[in-house]
């Protein structure tokens, strides 16, 4: 009580000294410098140079994959305290100046006060405000973009006005092996009380209203992609994978097919075919073949991702070249041209290798792609990707 | 820090920085025998029937502080706004009531009083330099701005006072415990390393703000003892008084809102122990003849309790700002006089010397005082038997003061020139 009477004694004790008061020179000097106080909100401009700025406290952060997915991450920075990695987390001291940060983070579906961290580093904030978030490992359950994910992810961070940061990432995914992370990006906006939501968030500098120091990607732009140049004439057809090894034998395919590959980069990629197959009457007369793709997923009476008409050699080899096509997988939408040559093994059974490239989410090339397929009955559970067949017998 | 700018109306009725007690004028001393004597000596609050004080004090204060820039290694290119001649002028009004009562016991007397006043303040708001260079955002500041821009102390204070006397021998003694609450606000310009300087080494800004705003409550104490010299040991009126004051060490609590170069503006809790000088003051009226009194005064205050302040974050002791004070104590004597000319007016008068506490190599535009001369007249007008009007008119001059041996981060060298005004207008029942 004795404290709060203090303004109003002070008013009077002072009441001829002057009208303003210390507060008062320090908002006009923050005023004149076009700064804004952290405790009035962020500011609103994106022009200010690279600068030192207090990133300690509670983020959300969205860092949008080279792959295409996002994922959002809860961080929470604290000075430390007498010794190198001594943080209070509770308290979460404020930085002075530049210096050292102990760093968590968390799924952003996470409890930052109950839920253990899924990486804790330390980090250094140059005087430009830059630092660098090295989660090695940054582990992701297969909930959160399709399938596990153990990566060493670095993110190099600038401090952006208006008490954000955001930049690009890079680093290794060691787990499934081959994806890229280079191309990915991610900015963080201050959440003290995890009240921000998904829909809040921006995934670049860009997105923040700055610039990224190393050009990062615009946020409407398209992942990198090393898939090459496309013309309006479409894609070119891959080179025929050579399956001069593969015993193949003219069988009717007609009826429905789990369709098994392994993906370069080690995922499986499942796909429910449905075929409608048609010989001439002539032991050696080659044949039709009808199709349609389906997504693994999909239920009878659902769409076909995309349908396709082939010839069969006499002995049951084929090929369907797919340009453009999207299909549904486990990594999401994925858009690729695809030639699949395959041989027919028997009346349940074909396989094959496939060329070609993925464009989207990720550019990954399919040459050398083995792939096989068993009949299934549609509706009911696929047969897993270690006991389906994935590839043919006789190949190397 | 923080204690740094605490200027403007920083006063010195005798010899401790800061001291604004001018209560009752020129007969403000440890033999007062009015209300404040809760203040000035307890002892004297014995005093058989009603008391009451009304004090208003006027205070003008203007002081120059010329920052030289060879003498502070200013480049030439930021003279301009690192260098020059700042200026602060100030006026305030220090209320302050007192009031009591006291009872006669056979041979003793017994009285009590309560009042409320402000026995250290400092108000200091610079002037600003509007004709600064606009690409320098912290110039319209000043040059003085690395110790202070705009400063409030304030310590007021609530006491109640007992005292007894044992009238044939006219000894009295008395106590007064103190509530003192505190604030001090301030802000300077400053530095993460505590440079002057304008830009890092890419160019960018590098001078900030540091705000620092705080409060305290604390207890302490004043106990004196008077001597009415019984007529029958001397002919001659005499009365002594001393008094020991007991101030508490403040622990300033507070906010330090901090804006370093272009870094995000930030907040944080902290704190800044403000060590305050415990006082000894003695004094003396010596009746001259009917008509004329002298009041010799001396004031010795300790302020060699405040040497190096350092403001820290309460959460780990960080230091946010580093004050080099290296105070000595400070002395002050004083002389005044009064000459009744009429049954009804009363001249008064006197002057005096304080040995100020502060070091030329700690001194800077806050929180610092050296040697001053003072200088007051004034008159006491009885209205009636028991009501009392007196004014008195206090100049206080700072020597100009050469500082060329700073220690202060960044320098403060310079030319500072300080003068103090004050008006005193006492209303006195008894």
């Amino acid at each position: 009580m004795t404290r709060s009477a203090l303004p109003l004694l002070l008013a009077l004790t002072t009441a001829l000294a002057c009208g303003r008061t210390p507060r008062d020179d320090y908002d006009d000097y923050l005023s004149r410098a076009d700064r804004q106080a952290l405790d009035t909100g962020p500011a609103a401009d994106g022009a200010s140079p690279p600068a030192w700025r207090d990133v300690t406290g509670s983020w959300l952060l969205q860092a949008k994959l080279a792959l295409g997915n996002s994922i959002w991450l809860r961080v929470r920075m604290c000075a430390e305290r007498a010794a190198p990695t001594q943080v209070d987390w509770d308290r979460c001291d404020p930085a002075l100046g530049p210096g050292p940060l102990m760093v968590r983070m968390w799924l952003d579906r996470q409890s930052m006060a109950t839920d253990a961290p899924i990486v804790e580093t330390r980090t250094e904030v140059d005087a430009q405000g830059r630092f660098l978030l090295v989660a090695d490992p940054l582990r992701l359950p297969k909930e959160i973009i399709g399938f596990e994910l153990v990566a060493r992810v670095e993110m190099q961070a600038t401090t952006a006005p208006g008490g954000a940061w955001c930049g690009d990432a890079t680093g290794e995914v060691t787990s499934p092996p081959g994806i890229p992370l280079d191309g990915s990006t991610f900015a963080a906006l201050r959440d003290p009380d995890q009240t921000l939501t998904r829909e809040d968030t921006a995934w670049d500098c860009r997105g923040l209203g700055v610039d990224s120091p190393d050009a990062a990607p615009t946020a409407d732009a398209a992942p990198p992609s090393d898939a090459g140049p496309t013309t309006d004439a479409g894609p070119t057809r891959p080179e025929s994978p050579d399956l001069g090894t593969v015993t193949s034998a003219r069988a009717d395919l007609t009826g429905h097919y789990v369709l098994t590959a392994n993906l370069p980069i080690g995922l499986p990629l499942q796909l429910w075919l449905s075929l409608v197959s048609a010989y001439g009457e002539a032991p050696d007369a080659p044949g039709t073949l009808n199709g349609a793709v389906h997504a693994i997923t999909a239920a009878p009476g659902d769409a076909a991702l995309v349908t396709f008409t082939t010839s069969l050699s006499p002995d049951g080899r084929f090929e369907v070249w797919l340009p453009g096509a999207t299909l549904q997988s486990t990594l999401g939408p994925v858009e690729a041209d695809i030639l699949l040559a395959g041989a027919t093994l028997d009346a349940d059974h074909f396989c094959g290798q496939a060329a070609g490239q993925v464009v989207r989410p990720l550019p990954l090339m399919l040459d050398g792609t083995l792939f096989g397929a068993q009949r299934f009955v549609p509706g009911q559970p696929a047969p897993p990707p270690a006991e389906a067949l994935t590839a043919c017998p006789s190949s190397p | 820090m923080v204690g740094a700018a605490l200027s403007l109306t920083a006063a010195t009725a005798l010899a401790s920085p800061l001291n604004l007690a001018r209560m009752d004028g020129l007969r403000g001393d440890p033999v007062h025998d009015g209300a404040f004597a809760l203040y000035w000596n307890p002892a004297a609050v014995a005093r058989p029937g009603p008391s009451f004080g009304l004090h208003l004090q006027g205070l003008h204060r203007e002081a120059t502080y010329d920052r030289v820039a060879a003498w502070n290694d200013v480049s030439p290119d930021e003279a301009a706004v690192n260098a020059g001649r700042a200026h602060v002028r100030g006026l305030g009004v220090v209320p302050a009531l007192a009031f009591g009562h006291g009872w006669a016991f056979g041979e003793f007397d017994a009285g009590v009083a309560a009042g409320w006043y402000l026995p250290l303040a400092g108000v200091a708001n610079w002037d600003k330099a509007p004709g600064a260079p606009a690409d320098a955002p912290g110039a319209y500041d000043g040059p003085q701005r690395w110790a202070t821009i705009q400063s409030r102390l304030m310590v007021q204070s609530a006491s109640l006072a007992l005292g007894g006397r044992h009238r044939p021998t006219g000894l009295s003694m008395g106590l007064a415990p103190v509530l003192h609450l505190g604030s001090l606000s301030t802000v300077r310009a400053r530095t993460v390393d505590r440079t002057d300087d304008l830009v890092d080494i890419e160019g960018n800004p590098k001078e900030g703000r540091l705000l620092f705003e705080s409060s305290d409550v604390a207890f302490g104490y004043i106990a004196g003892l008077r001597w009415d010299i019984p007529p029958a040991l001397l002919s001659t009126p005499l009365s002594l008084g001393v008094t020991w004051q007991v101030v508490p060490d403040l622990m300033l609590d507070g906010t330090a809102r901090i804006a370093y170069g272009t870094a995000e503006p930030f907040k944080l809790s902290a704190r800044l122990p403000f060590p305050l000088a415990d006082t000894l003051r003695a004094g003396a009226a010596l009746g001259l003849s009917q008509r004329v009194t002298l009041r010799p005064s001396f004031e010795w205050a300790r302020w060699s309790v405040l040497g190096r302040q350092v403001a820290v974050a309460n959460a780990d002791d960080t230091p946010l700002l580093e004050i080099e004070r290296d105070f000595s104590d400070a002395f002050g004597a004083r002389l005044r006089g009064e000459v009744r000319v009429t049954d009804t007016v009363t001249l008064l008068g006197g002057g005096g010397w304080d040995f100020g506490p502060t070091p030329s190599r700690t001194h800077e535009p806050g929180l610092a005082e050296g040697d001053a001369w003072e200088a007051a007249a004034g008159a006491r007008v009885a209205l009636n038997e028991r009501v009392a009007l007196s004014t008195s008119l206090i100049w206080h001059q700072f020597l100009d003061r050469t500082v060329r041996d700073s220690v202060q981060q960044p320098t403060m060298n310079g030319v500072y020139t300080d003068h103090r005004r004050y008006l005193t207008l006492d209303l006195e029942v008894h």
